[in-house]
């Protein structure tokens, strides 16, 4: 479980982020959503610790993050970034094999789960190309299957762990960002905490179970999505009139903006 | 979706790993050793290889050709090129970029201003003895400066874009050039002869009191720099990324900066500024061996030291008597194949 309590970050005077409290329980997706520059990455990087706050904590089951080593983290957490571009023409499968590096030591890579993680998140048909070759949208794959591979490992060596995931459908065609999305549910059945930024708001609402809704730096509204994501909130947060609709036939919301 | 069930996992990675890297090694092991076997032998006073090793009946002048010549030299030549290839690859895989070579960006600069500031101002307050440990010291001292300036350079830029870090280069060498034209002009006679040769770059000064403190260095930090193969590989991710990951960044960039610059610097210290040599191995060898680290690093320790021979050996034999500045050989080579990366960057954007 990561925690962070009352988070500031500042970047120059600009406060990007200010007085946050956030939780990911294992188990949960949690969905990051908000306006733009609202400060979504800005809160996952905090969880993810790459960023230095200017106030407040972050807690790792309870422990401060700065307390585990590097090691200790990555083996409990594993993140995906927005962009990832590489200037050298590696092959996909050691791109993605990369995400067994907190585990190399414990346990060397099994090609075999290097191919079944390829196939689950359907990059399989890329282990071959080079990854500076490919599109965003399959660079964006490639990298989701990196830290899939990352999850893995973590879950082989310990009963659970967090996945945190910047727009991590952000490049995808639809087919694509289900299989994502269908995932990282699946993860979550598996004891994993995920925490996901995101700006579909008929995504976040089908797929989190918990949704935190940023707004300049502080959290606007947080809770299960149907309570979060209502017509009052959302127009006043993005500015512009939303009207959201529950459809008992799909059991979906819908956002109508 | 579609590609997502296209195969049953199969055992194809495995099968089609890039299982040729381990003969490849070899092979390239067996041209150094073909190369330097040729270097000792050919030459003014050619050797045969019977005497060389020992079968033969050699005379005593050749004797004194093969110990204090010949030896010193093919050691020099390829200990220096293993060196400046080595911090070539490392170098390009911490800037991430493929174009950083220890000449092009000043690094080599820093590290002939080091050394010669020890040659015309050393004498003051440096025993003669102990030159041979100054004058690497200090060309190590002057390309970990270069090294850690354009470092900061690339963290204050955000994202250090190929041609940004070669114009930053263009300015480090130029101040380089100010020190070196005003420490010449500072020398007298027979230190501005020692200067000439620097930056020209020769291995023909090599004399085994110079060549085993230098070696010593080279072998020291070519050996850390293979051993960070596979973090500079995770390296290539980001930096945030390869945190995330286990890797020690700050450290990391720490080693690889030092151990690059002595490499460098020792390499400089000796031969003076040989251009190039860090930027084309890696390049072959990447062709040759994939863009793993891995294998690019002791991939180009092996092609560094088999190029940096053979060019040697090439300037010493094709105006003999005299010999020409082995920086000149391979810059010869290495001016047109950096044309022709350029061009090729540039088809591919």
């Amino acid at each position: 479980m990561i925690e962070v309590r009352g988070v500031s970050v500042r970047r120059g005077k600009r406060v990007t982020l200010d007085n946050v409290n956030a939780s990911v329980q294992r188990g949960q997706v949690v969905g990051i959503v908000g306006p733009n520059g609202a400060g979504k990455s800005t809160l996952l990087h905090a969880m993810a610790g790459s960023l230095g706050v200017a106030g407040g904590e972050v807690l790792v089951d309870g422990q401060p993050l700065n307390d585990l080593s590097l090691a200790e983290q990555a083996r409990t957490r594993a993140v995906m970034s927005q962009h990832v571009d590489m200037a050298f023409p590696y092959p996909v499968h050691e791109v993605i094999a990369m995400g067994w590096e907190p585990f190399r030591g414990l346990q060397p890579l099994d090609t075999n789960r290097l191919e079944r993680i390829a196939n689950d998140c359907g990059v399989y048909g890329l282990l071959w190309r080079r990854f500076d070759q490919l599109s965003g949208g399959e660079r964006q794959r490639v990298q989701f299957a990196r830290t899939c591979l990352q999850v893995d490992g973590i879950l082989t060596f310990s009963d659970g762990g967090v996945w945190l995931l910047d727009e991590p459908t952000a490049s995808l065609d639809i087919g694509h960002e289900l299989l994502v999305l269908r995932h990282l549910r699946e993860a979550a059945t598996r004891n994993v905490g995920v925490c996901l930024v995101v700006h579909d708001l008929e995504k976040a609402a089908r797929f989190c179970d918990h949704t935190i809704l940023l707004d300049r730096g502080r959290v606007a509204a947080s809770g299960a999505p149907r309570e979060v994501l209502s017509d009052h909130t959302l127009s006043e947060v993005y500015d512009t009139p939303i009207t959201t609709e529950w459809h008992s036939g799909l059991e979906r919301l819908l956002v109508h903006a | 979706m579609s590609d997502a069930m296209v195969a049953e996992p199969s055992g194809k990675v495995a099968k089609r790993g890039f299982g040729q890297r381990p003969p490849l090694i070899l092979a390239l092991g067996v041209a150094l050793i073909v190369s330097v076997s040729l270097a000792i032998c050919i030459g003014a006073i050619p050797l045969s290889i019977g005497g060389v090793l020992g079968f033969a009946e050699t005379s005593s002048i050749e004797q004194t050709v093969l110990y204090s010549i010949r030896l010193p030299r093919v050691v020099l030549a390829a200990l220096a090129g293993a060196g400046l290839a080595a911090a070539g690859a490392a170098l390009q895989a911490l800037f991430r970029n493929p174009l950083a070579d220890p000449g092009l960006i000043g690094v080599s600069g820093g590290a002939a201003v080091g050394a010669i500031f020890m040659i015309v101002f050393g004498a003051g307050f440096v025993a003669e003895a102990l030159m041979p440990y100054f004058i690497p010291l200090a060309a190590i001292t002057g390309a970990a400066a270069v090294t850690g300036l354009l470092y900061a350079f690339a963290r204050w830029f955000g994202n250090f874009e190929v041609s940004t870090m070669l114009l930053v280069g263009i300015a480090l060498n130029a101040m380089s050039t100010v020190a070196i034209g005003g420490f010449e002009f500072l020398s007298d006679d027979t230190q501005l002869r020692t200067l000439v040769f620097w930056t020209m770059g020769s291995y023909g000064r090599a004399t085994w009191t110079t060549v085993l403190p230098a070696a010593t260095v080279i072998v020291i930090a070519a050996g850390t720099l293979v051993s960070r193969g596979r973090a500079l590989d995770v390296l290539q991710l980001g930096e945030v990324e390869a945190r995330h990951l286990s890797i020690n960044v700050d450290l990391l960039k720490r080693v690889t900066v030092i151990s690059a610059a002595a490499a460098v610097g020792a390499a400089v210290a000796v031969s003076g500024i040989i251009a190039f040599v860090g930027l084309i191995v890696p390049h072959i060898v990447r062709l040759i061996l994939g863009p793993s680290n891995r294998w690019v690093l002791p991939g180009s320790l092996l092609l560094g030291a088999t190029l940096s021979v053979l060019a040697d050996l090439v300037a010493r034999i094709v105006i003999i008597p005299a010999e020409l500045p082995v920086g000149l050989v391979t810059s010869a080579l290495g001016a047109p194949f950096f044309l022709w990366l350029i061009a090729s960057a540039r088809s591919r954007a």
